[in-house]
């Protein structure tokens, strides 16, 4: 085996087929690319595009299950995915940027010049301490770019990194890649739908079949003028063809339909202000009828085990609440799933389909029960020139069967179909930088764990009031100095749990002594009350920090979690969204325990599917910056870009806690 | 994949690993605390009577340590995951304070115990409702008598080992179970074992 030239890539007779696929998604591909080589990667939707830089970038078998066979060889690879949402681990973008490094192991004074630097060569001038989620679409795309580069990889792999931003953002980000390649003489291998802009940057062209083997292979100019119609065929956007005509469909004439564009810059608010016109509008309120919705992140429509039965059931509810023949419905869903090119998936698993497929599923979701609105986010993202011509064809005659069609967008051919655009501008906000912490997370754990130890001390009622007084003590301590939270009714469940506690020890004692509860109430109160007041000053980045680097608990799970716990906004947005969208669905309306129930497990499931898909997403982002691979500081450890923060109260806080545990042990 | 090479890699968690059940944890967390806003109003209401009987909720909270053991199958798995979700309802706002992350050791290590007694092998219901039942037994006999339920009557302590046992069982290894097997035909599960067995079934 001889290893490839610093920035090659050398590809043999790879074939790789996914678990509980029947067919491979590549095959038997072979292909040398030279250092400094910048190749064009296409093909249609579905042809293993980004397959093949995942199995270039070495993190396939790290992510998913199949059965590889042939070999990749590359040096360094670097990977860039589409959502810079699912590369985010962290808070700041210091910290972001710096996360290769750290694994690198590269000494943390070099840390904060360097990631300066590489912030500045992708045009992102925001302070480092700036909230890595608080950007722009197309700055978040720079910043993870950045993120990449720090690995300072050979090889970069793009995996379409501008398909959701506007053209100016678009621009911005393939600037900052123009001038790495440069800078660097890296090897680049770039995957996009539109990639006209991306030609001049280029000097090689892939093509892959919809059965994800190669089909051409040469110089961009080359593979568009000899194979323009083939390649037409497959759907491929090929520059300089017009958009195509919109399929033409029917769905019924019937006045006074229109189409509202929402447009503006990537991370303007084109999707807040579009959930926002869906919210306020009466029609979203009236189950059934009233509302169609097709979010950025199709998959979270779904409800069923089949294609049809996720894009039936809304319809099948309306037309047995009105009274109305089930057959037409039926008939209708499969005209829309066969407009949009997906009638053949019909019995299929609605997760196991494309991205670009299901986003076209939940458009005839959204139209299957002929709303008198529709809300659609970002319809013709990812799609090839056929599926596109049908989403429109699907638009417009909406439209012309009076459906009220407002959507967000930044594409233009379709912005120039509307009878009406909206051009939202970003809020210049002030950089905001997080509050800083009062008390540290070790000590928001320690202090209450002090707490419980004294209570178990608490023999006497005089010794169980002599604990919850000085706790009272602690408490009203921090909160002089200036610790409030956010939400005084985080308080309420631990109250409750507190006089349950104090009752049932009272009724089910042996001698129905009111003592019992007395005492057994204010212990518990003592450690519950102080722990929910200082878990609300909870940092992930911070307190993994201190786990990490204070008690030396391993670095892996330590960052695993501290990712993981960022997310905790995001899937309770995601949770709400989930309800909505339930709700215009017309189900989980119910109000009996069961219907409740039912409610619930349907939205646990949802929200977990969609997680998970997500952590899949976050791991490639993760281990394409080294975090599964030797960390590389001196004896395999990895480094960290800052030190453990200490809170200012921290010292305080945990002597009195202690004061207080020690407090039942001095009254007899 | 031989039985050898599985031996060298049952230690050795990809990042796929890390992360999954790192978010598995975080959106249970978050379920949990979606958990309160809808039903377990109701089960307060049902067990206000009788308290012991709320013991029969024990079970949901031991939930996320199973889970994770039968989806990542890996020494460890069961305690990372119950001690993120423990730490989800922290900073959510829940009745008990630090203290669940007390409650989240003690589940999470009574998880492995069963789990490695058939040395991360077997991941079948039967595994898993021991595995919430023994989970559950130490969770109330090791830590909430002490610490919540010192001056119940002995008849009343033993009536809540039980329904919190039952619930264990039930619950945690009945419907975790359940919840992961559904989850894997979904194919959210594929570049993990049980996701491959539901595949090829």
């Amino acid at each position: 085996m001889t290893t490839s030239p610093r920035g090659g890539v050398q590809v043999t007779n790879l074939t790789w087929t996914p678990f509980a696929s029947p067919a491979p998604l590549l095959q038997n591909i072979s292909l040398t690319i030279t250092p400094g080589e910048r190749v064009l990667l296409v093909g249609p939707s579905g042809s293993g595009k980004s397959t093949l830089l995942r199995a270039i970038a070495g993190v396939l078998n790290d992510t998913e299950s199949g059965e590889l066979t042939g070999s990749v060889l590359a040096n360094t690879t670097g990977l860039l995915l589409q959502d810079p949402n699912d590369s985010i681990i962290s808070g700041s973008i210091f910290r972001e940027v710096a996360f290769g490094l750290e694994n690198a192991g590269l000494p943390r004074v070099n840390m904060p010049p360097l990631v300066r630097k590489i912030l500045d060569s992708v045009g992102l001038s925001k302070p480092l301490e700036h909230p890595s989620r608080d950007l722009s679409g197309g700055e978040m795309q720079r910043m993870a770019f950045a993120g990449v580069v720090a690995t300072q990889p050979d090889v970069l792999l793009l995996d379409e990194p501008t398909s959701m931003l506007d053209e100016n953002s678009a621009a911005s980000v393939r600037h900052a890649v123009a001038l790495a390649v440069e800078a660097r003489k890296s090897t680049l291998i770039v995957v996009e739908h539109r990639f006209e802009a991306w030609l001049p940057l280029v000097d090689r062209m892939l093509v892959l079949s919809p059965s994800g083997s190669l089909i051409f292979d040469g110089t961009p100019a080359a593979v568009l003028s000899e194979h323009a119609q083939e390649l037409l065929d497959l759907g491929v956007w090929v520059p300089g063809v017009p958009t195509p005509e919109p399929k033409k469909f029917s769905l019924g004439t019937h006045g006074s339909g229109k189409v509202t564009a929402l447009t503006g810059m990537s991370g303007a608010g084109k999707t807040t202000e579009l959930k926002r016109r869906l919210r306020a509008d009466p029609m979203a309120a009236t189950i059934l009828t009233g509302a169609g919705y097709v979010p950025q992140q199709p998959e979270i429509t779904i409800i069923g085990n089949t294609v049809f039965e996720s894009t039936f059931l809304t319809a099948r509810m309306a037309a047995q609440g009105l009274g109305l023949p089930e057959e037409d419905a039926r008939t209708r869903t499969m005209a829309l799933l066969d407009a949009l090119g997906v009638s053949h998936l019909v019995d299929r698993n609605p997760y196991e389909i494309s991205g670009g497929e299901q986003r076209r599923v939940a458009l005839a979701t959204a139209l299957a029960h002929f709303p008198a609105v529709v809300y659609l986010d970002e319809p013709t993202v990812g799609q090839d020139r056929e599926s596109w011509a049908q989403i429109v064809g699907v638009i417009l005659a909406a439209r012309e069967a009076g459906v009220k069609v407002t959507l967000a967008t930044h594409d233009p051919a379709l912005i120039a179909l509307a009878d009406e655009v909206f051009n939202i501008e970003a809020e210049v906000a002030p950089d905001k930088l997080p509050p800083p912490t009062l008390i540290s997370g070790l000590v928001i754990f320690l202090s209450p764990l002090f707490l419980l130890l004294g209570s178990l001390a608490v023999t006497s009622l005089a010794s169980a009031v002599s604990l919850a007084a000085s706790a009272l003590v602690t408490m009203a301590a921090v909160w002089i100095a200036g610790l409030r939270i956010p939400n005084p009714r985080v308080l309420l469940p631990g109250v409750i749990g507190v006089v349950s506690i104090g009752f049932s020890n009272w009724y089910l004692s042996a001698d129905l002594d009111p003592q019992n509860g007395i005492i057994a109430g204010l212990k518990a109160a003592s450690f519950i009350l102080a722990g929910i007041m200082f878990a609300t000053q909870l940092r992930p980045i911070a307190f993994g920090d201190q786990l990490a680097q204070t008690l030396r608990l391993p670095a892996r799970p330590v960052i695993a979690a501290v990712a993981a716990m960022q997310r905790i906004a995001s899937l309770i947005d995601l949770w709400d969204e989930l309800r909505f969208i339930h709700k215009i669905r017309g189900i989980g309306s119910g109000r009996g325990p069961r219907a409740r129930v039912q409610e619930f497990v349907r939205l646990m499931f949802s929200l977990l599917v969609k997680a998970i898909r997500d952590a899949g997403t976050t791991a490639v982002a993760m281990d394409s910056r080294g975090f599964s691979r030797p960390f590389g500081g001196p004896k395999g450890h990895r480094t960290w870009a800052e030190a453990p923060r200490w809170g200012r109260l921290d010292l305080l806080t945990l002597c009195l806690a202690i004061g207080a545990a020690i407090t039942p042990l001095l009254i007899v | 994949m031989s039985n050898s090479t599985k031996n060298t890699t049952l230690f050795r968690w990809r990042g796929i690993d890390l992360i999954t059940a790192a978010v598995l944890a975080v959106a249970l967390g978050v379920a949990f605390w979606g958990f309160d806003v809808f039903v377990y109003p109701l089960v307060g209401l049902i067990t206000a009577g009788f308290p012991p009987l709320g013991g029969l909720a024990t079970g949901v909270w031991i939930l996320p340590a199973v889970a994770g053991a039968l989806l990542i199958r890996r020494p460890g798995a069961a305690i990372f995951v119950e001690l993120i979700a423990a730490n989800v309802e922290l900073s959510l706002g829940n009745a008990w304070g630090v203290t669940v992350l007390i409650s989240a050791l003690i589940q999470g290590l009574a998880v492995e115990l069963v789990f490695a007694l058939f040395r991360y092998r077997r991941f079948g219901i039967f595994v898993a409702a021991l595995a919430g039942s023994v989970a559950a037994f130490f969770e109330i006999v090791g830590y909430e008598i002490t610490a919540y339920y010192a001056e119940y009557s002995p008849v009343y302590k033993v009536v809540l080992v039980i329904c919190a046992m039952i619930s264990g069982a039930v619950i945690s290894g009945g419907l975790g179970t359940l919840l992961i097997r559904a989850l894997a035909r979904t194919g959210a599960l594929n570049a993990f074992a049980v996701g491959r067995e539901s595949s090829t079934k």
